[in-house]
């Protein structure tokens, strides 16, 4: 088997994982993809998705992402994203609020909410109940 | 000449004051370390953006070019001045608004929009009779990435309304606790790096239009929130400064206070003594 890959995800305040994998799945703008190791050099736009991360020792993690970049070169991977959430730091119960609010402002949209914003909440509170298994 | 009783009450209150002012001074410092590794840790990220965008320079864009990065002739500029929420942070706040008000000396007010982080810039920039399209504060001294976003959201929107032709962020640069520079920096529209970076091609996924049309707002938002935090730094060095040499200036003033009492005490204690001495004299 081909030497794992260093994966890296970086946000704004912290570089939040640090470790090898054998293989991760993640969602570009256009759909998933699946990245083995010694891939050759790419950038990826991503999309607000879950992230899965198979490790070295047959475990797997799953991440929040909420979109960014993924940097692909010399078996050395950098995402780079403003935020990125462990299951275990997501709190369901504000996720869920989220969710319901958001979606009462979609349907029935006065002019001063703005669209694209409760779009973009209602997005985020979704990756966030996915990657909890609360939905 | 004051009396002794007065002068008790000054050092009293002098004494009061040196505490506040010791107090918020350790405060100010260790808040500072803390902005400090703050502004540490968003560098991984600055330039990992940076990194990719000189990648996608480098690569074929079949002639597609971004509106942020397409030179307009300046007819109206967007500024963002960014300063503190509180004083007592000595020169910290008058040095922005200094910087800010010499870039829009000169100008008539409707070739200029301004935005502003934090009540100090806001206020003073008011009672200046500027118009502020659009204020933030609350955060000056514990920015979060969101409150970049939120503000580079509203100066976007200006520059692809075409409302301005660029963008100028007005924020003061953390040296050390000693020394903060106000400066300007041009945002928009965006500067494209032109050295060449060695190393393979990179492919792109979706494609390398998308991949930029994607990284040049998160592109602004980090450059903003690094001067956001650049800003809480300098503001809670400055304070931490001030309130060194505000809490230097008590001790000071209660020694030369102390040593005033002493002399006015002493004094009339002897009055005292050469009266009853006197006193006894007389009954002789």
């Amino acid at each position: 088997m081909a030497e794992p890959m260093t994966l890296q995800i970086i946000t704004p305040d912290a570089i939040v994982f640090e470790g090898k994998s054998t293989f991760f799945v993640g969602k570009a703008i256009d759909g998933q993809f699946g990245i083995l190791p010694n891939h050759a050099p790419m950038i990826i736009a991503l999309d607000l998705a879950p992230l899965r991360i198979d490790q070295p020792d047959g475990t797997s993690r799953e991440l929040a992402v909420f979109g960014g970049f993924c940097e692909i070169e010399h078996n050395k991977v950098s995402i780079v994203t403003p935020d990125c959430q462990d299951p275990s730091s997501i709190d369901v119960e504000r996720a869920r609020r989220a969710k319901e609010r958001a979606e009462g402002r979609l349907s029935n949209p006065t002019p001063d909410i703005d669209v694209e914003r409760a779009e973009a909440a209602l997005k985020r509170a979704l990756l966030r109940l996915h990657v909890t298994k609360q939905l | 000449m004051a009396s002794a009783q007065d002068l008790r009450k000054r050092i009293k209150s002098v004494t009061n004051t040196q505490q506040i002012t010791k107090a918020m001074k350790m405060v100010a410092s260790a808040r500072l370390r803390k902005a400090q590794t703050k502004a540490e840790a968003t560098r991984p990220y600055a330039e990992k953006i940076g990194q990719i965008l000189r990648h996608i320079s480098n690569s074929d864009l079949e002639g597609f070019s971004s509106p942020l990065l397409e030179v307009r002739p300046i007819e109206r500029t967007c500024y963002i001045v960014v300063g503190a929420d509180k004083g007592l942070a000595g020169a910290f706040s008058s040095n922005v608004l200094k910087f800010a008000m010499e870039q829009l000396h000169g100008k008539s007010s409707d070739t200029y929009r301004v935005i502003t982080a934090g009540k100090k810039p806001r206020d003073s920039m008011k009672s200046r009779g500027i118009h502020i399209d659009k204020s933030y504060a609350g955060f000056s001294d514990k920015p979060s990435y969101e409150h970049a976003r939120a503000i580079m959201h509203e100066a976007l929107s200006l520059y692809e309304r075409h409302e301005v032709d660029e963008v100028i962020m007005i924020y003061t640069r953390f040296v050390n606790s000693m020394t903060q520079i106000a400066q300007a920096e041009r945002l928009l529209p965006i500067e494209q790096p032109q050295d060449e970076v060695k190393g393979e091609e990179y492919d792109f996924m979706p494609s390398a239009v998308s991949v930029l049309e994607a990284l040049l707002p998160k592109y602004l938002e980090i450059t903003v929130y690094n001067g956001l935090l650049q800003s809480a730094a300098s503001e809670l060095g400055a304070r931490m400064t001030a309130m060194t040499s505000a809490t230097d200036n008590a001790g000071e003033l209660i020694d030369s206070l102390g040593l005033e009492y002493n002399k006015l005490r002493q004094s009339s204690i002897t009055n005292e003594i050469s009266e009853i001495v006197g006193g006894a004299n007389a009954l002789q």
